[in-house]
C-alpha cells in the first residue's frame, strides 16, 4: 500500500514547537498522512476551572506564546459578555493597537521560519529584525515582550503616552515600508516562487466543507473576518479591507499573510487617534450562571472560547483556537503532493501546537476503499482539478 | 460582543442532528462541538456560525453520555467529538483514537480529575 513511512519531528527545525507527522509515501508521492501530537497538553481548560476569573485571564494567556493576546481577549469578551461590561473607546483602541501588533510579529515570525526553509536567509534575518521592532514596541506599551497582560474586563490595564503613541506610529511606517519590499523581493523570485506555487492547494468549496479559519481560508477565497463579520472592539470604528486570494495553494497564503501585515499597519495609524478616556476596566467579577462565546481574528485566524459561567469561577471553559480548525485541511493538502512539499503544506497553515495540541491521525492501513478515495484526489491533482 | 448575536437551543440530540442538517443546508459553518455538565447532565454543545455575526449554540441534552456522530453532515465535526469522547467521556457509538493522550490511558471520572486538582493544589506528587 505505501512503500516508505518517513518521520517528521516530534523535534523539527522547520515547526517552532514540537509535533510529530509520519508520512506514507509511495512513488515519491504523500499517500497517507499521520499525526501525533499531546506533547504540549496541559490541561488548561480544566484547570481554569479552579481558578477565579482575574487568575484565568493571566493563565489562557499562557497558552501560547505568539498569539498570547488573542486568548486574553476572547477570554476577556466572554466574560464581559455575561457580566454586561463594555470597554470605552480608548481602551477598545489599545486592544485593537496590540493586537496588530500581535499579527505583525506572528506573521513575521512564520515569514522567517518559511524564508529559512526555502533557503532565503536574507529574508529570515529581515523577517526577524522586524519581529524584534514590533516585540519592542508590546513591550514599551505593556512592559512585556510575550505575554501582555493586556485585557481588564471592560478595560485594559495599561495607558499609553503620546510618546509612545509616536513611536509606534514610526516603527510600524518602517515595518510597513519593509513589508511591501519583502513582498516583491518574494515575488521576484523565481526560486522562492515556484517552491510555493500550486503547492498545498486546498479549493473554496473544499475549504468550506473543512471549516478551516483565518488566512487559511482567505487564501482559498473565503472572505471571513471576524473583526469585519462581528465587529468587536473598535474595528467597526475604522476602514480596512479583509484581504483573500483566489488561488488556494502556499503562494496565495503567503502573500495573504505579507499583505495583512501591510493592513495591521493602516489599522494601528487609525487606532491611535483615540479620545481622553480612563482605560481600566473591572479586575475582579461576580458572575450569574450563563454560558457565553466569544470570537477574535488571532494571528491564525478564528479564535472561540465558549464560557459556561459560575460565581467566581468558570464551570467549563472550552478554547477553540485557530490551528484545531485549520488541521483538519492538511491531509487534504498534503495526499497526491511530492513528499518534498509536504513539510511546505505544514508550515503554510502556520500550525501553532501549543494552541491546538491535538492529534489528528489518517490512516488508511486497514481501510481500502478510503485509499481508493486517496487516488482520486492523486488522479484529480494531477488533472489539475484540485 | 460586537454585533455578535448568540442564540442558544436546547433540545433533544435527535432534533439537534435535524437542525445542524438544515444549518448545513443553510451554508452555516460548525465553529466548535463541546461538552458540557448541568447539575449532572451531560450535553453536548454544537457551535454554528450562521453569518452576518449570528451564532446558534445547540444544546442537545445526552443520555448516559452516548451521542452520535455529526461527520456525516459536517465533516471538521470529527476532532471536536474525538475531544469530546477523550476529555468528557461522551461515547460516540464506536471506536475512536485519542488525540491528547496515548492510548491506553481511560478518560478520568469527575472525582478522579477533582482529586488530582486537589493533589496539584497542594503541590503533591502530581503536581
Amino acid at each position: 500500500m505505501h512503500d516508505t513511512k518517513i518521520p517528521l519531528g516530534a523535534f523539527h527545525p522547520l515547526t517552532k514547537e514540537p509535533e510529530q507527522l509520519k508520512i506514507y509515501v509511495k512513488d515519491k508521492k504523500v499517500m497517507d498522512t499521520e499525526f501525533f501530537l499531546g506533547y504540549n497538553h496541559r490541561g488548561i481548560e480544566k484547570i481554569a476551572e479552579n481558578r477565579t476569573y482575574d487568575k484565568v485571564l493571566y493563565l489562557v494567556e499562557r497558552i501560547c506564546g505568539i498569539c498570547s493576546n488573542a486568548h486574553n481577549s476572547a477570554f476577556s469578551h466572554a466574560v464581559e459578555e455575561s457580566a454586561g461590561l463594555e470597554a470605552n473607546e480608548r481602551a477598545k483602541k489599545i486592544r485593537g493597537i496590540v493586537a496588530e501588533l500581535e499579527r505583525i510579529q506572528s506573521h513575521l515570525l512564520w515569514l522567517g521560519t518559511q524564508s529559512h526553509y526555502l533557503e532565503h536567509d536574507d529574508l529570515f534575518k529581515q523577517a526577524m529584525t522586524d519581529r524584534e521592532t514590533s516585540l519592542d514596541l508590546l513591550e514599551k506599551i505593556s512592559g512585556k515582550r510575550i505575554h501582555y497582560g493586556l485585557a481588564e474586563f471592560g478595560g485594559v490595564k495599561t495607558d499609553m503616552n503620546k510618546e509612545t503613541m509616536k513611536e509606534i506610529e514610526k516603527k510600524t511606517d518602517v515595518i510597513e515600508e519593509n513589508a511591501k519590499d519583502i513582498y516583491e523581493e518574494v515575488m521576484s523570485r523565481e526560486s522562492y516562487v515556484d517552491r510555493l506555487k500550486g503547492v498545498a492547494k486546498l479549493n473554496k468549496k473544499k475549504a468550506r466543507e473543512l471549516g478551516v479559519v483565518g488566512p487559511v481560508a482567505r487564501a482559498s477565497g473565503i472572505k471571513m473576518d471576524n473583526r469585519k463579520d462581528n465587529e468587536y472592539d473598535a474595528y467597526p470604528l475604522v476602514d480596512f479591507e479583509v484581504i483573500t486570494d483566489k488561488k488556494g495553494d502556499a503562494l496565495a497564503r503567503t502573500e495573504v499573510r505579507i499583505k495583512e501585515i501591510m493592513e495591521s499597519n493602516r489599522l494601528i495609524n487609525q487606532f491611535l487617534e483615540m479620545p481622553d478616556q480612563n482605560p481600566r476596566g473591572e479586575t475582579e467579577v461576580t458572575l450569574e450562571e450563563k454560558r457565553t462565546t466569544a470570537q477574535i481574528e488571532a494571528p491564525r485566524g478564528e479564535n472561540f472560547h465558549y464560557l459556561h459561567a459560575g460565581e467566581r469561577t468558570p464551570k467549563r471553559l472550552s478554547i477553540r483556537p485557530p490551528t484545531y480548525a485549520n488541521f483538519m485541511a492538511l491531509p487534504e493538502m498534503t495526499i497526491g503532493e511530492r513528499i518534498k512539499n509536504a513539510p511546505l503544506a505544514v508550515i503554510s497553515i502556520d500550525p501553532c501546537f501549543s494552541c491546538a495540541d491535538r492529534a489528528l491521525i489518517v490512516n488508511t492501513e486497514t481501510q481500502e476503499e478510503k485509499l481508493k478515495d486517496f487516488h482520486d484526489i492523486i488522479e484529480k491533482n494531477e488533472k489539475g482539478e484540485r | 460582543m460586537g454585533k455578535s448575536k448568540d442564540e442558544t437551543k436546547s433540545m433533544k440530540l435527535e432534533k439537534a442532528r435535524e437542525t445542524l442538517k438544515k444549518e448545513k443546508e443553510k451554508g452555516s459553518r460548525l465553529i466548535n462541538i463541546t461538552g458540557d455538565e448541568r447539575n449532572g447532565e451531560y450535553f453536548l454543545v454544537y457551535h454554528l456560525d450562521q453569518g452576518e455575526g449570528k451564532k446558534l449554540n445547540l444544546e442537545a441534552k445526552l443520555d448516559d453520555k452516548k451521542a452520535e456522530r455529526a461527520t456525516d453532515i459536517y465533516e471538521n465535526a470529527d476532532l471536536y467529538e474525538r475531544e469530546c469522547r477523550e476529555m468528557y467521556g461522551i461515547e460516540f457509538g464506536e471506536e475512536m483514537k485519542n488525540l491528547f493522550l496515548p492510548e491506553g490511558i481511560q478518560e478520568p471520572s469527575k472525582e478522579e480529575l477533582e482529586e488530582g486538582m486537589k493533589e496539584m493544589e497542594k503541590g503533591g506528587e502530581h503536581a
